[in-house]
């Protein structure tokens, strides 16, 4: 007949071989709900950032470049277009250093003629 | 008895382990959890601000009447709207923590407390250059975050 401690211990063993399982599955669904809460961030700011690009641009600004820093990351904010007759479409983007297009907008404004 | 007395301190120990690591992993849910809500208030906060202040600004574009002025000594965006033979303003600012509107006839007087509070933030600071203006939002974790808004009005004068 088992002693009560040995019973105990395998039951105890049972328990945190369950467990071990259990928190290797919810360890998981925090990292990922954690990474998917940064990368939330990241496109809100990097909207933001775009947004901001496009009212420049639709303002007449020719440099609407920029770069900003979130999350100890760097990011680029870019634009490239074309002059199409009267009206310049193009598109700015968000990308990371390491080239991910985080975001991008397409924009269009009337293209300054000529006099 | 020896061997019953080294089984139940095995036991013992395990249990231990087995506690820490509920607790461990316990804190570590609730720390992600913290910080995915945090992070999730920052950004509507941020997305609450900047799109309202964009489409206020864009839905009362009219040739100057959005400007940056002083409202009881804070710094606040004024959209300006004739009505009949009446001029309201509508001042949008910080204070006390809060972005924060508030309309009113020319000529009335009212306290930067009395305008109804549409989101947290700490800061809120304009500059316009020419028909851009530029929004300075400071949030209560520090964040600070700027963006333009265009007025279009003024190309339309042009």
């Amino acid at each position: 007949m088992r002693s009560k401690a040995s019973l105990f211990l395998i039951e105890m063993l049972i328990a945190v071989i369950v467990f071990s399982f259990s928190a290797a599955i919810a360890t998981n669904v925090f990292a990922k709900s954690k990474q998917m809460s940064d990368n939330a961030t990241t496109v809100s700011v990097a909207i933001v950032k775009a947004g901001s690009a496009a009212e420049r641009f639709r303002s007449g600004v020719k440099e609407i470049s920029s770069t900003y820093e979130s999350g100890g990351r760097w990011y680029a904010v870019d634009y490239s277009g074309s002059v199409d007759g009267s009206v310049e479409t193009g598109e700015i983007s968000v990308t990371a250093t390491d080239g991910e297009v985080v975001y991008s907008l397409p924009v269009a404004r009337l293209a300054e003629v000529s006099p | 008895m020896k061997k019953l007395s080294m089984s139940g301190v095995f036991v013992t120990v395990l249990a231990c382990i087995f506690a820490v690591a509920i607790l461990g992993t316990l804190l570590f849910g609730v720390s992600v959890y913290k910080s995915v809500a945090t992070d999730s208030v920052v950004n509507q906060d941020r997305r609450v601000c900047m799109g309202y202040i964009n489409q206020k600004v864009h839905g009362s574009d009219k040739l100057d009447m959005v400007y940056v002025t002083d409202f009881c000594g804070i710094q606040a965006l004024c959209i300006d709207e004739q009505i009949d033979d009446s001029l309201y303003h509508t001042m949008i600012y910080a204070y006390g923590g809060k972005l924060r509107e508030i309309s009113y006839l020319d000529g009335l007087e009212f306290n930067p407390e009395d305008g109804d509070e549409i989101a947290d933030v700490d800061t809120l600071d304009f500059m316009q250059i020419g028909e851009v203006i530029t929004v300075t939002v400071t949030d209560a974790e520090g964040n600070s975050y700027s963006g333009a808004v265009y007025l279009r009005s003024g190309e339309v004068a042009a």
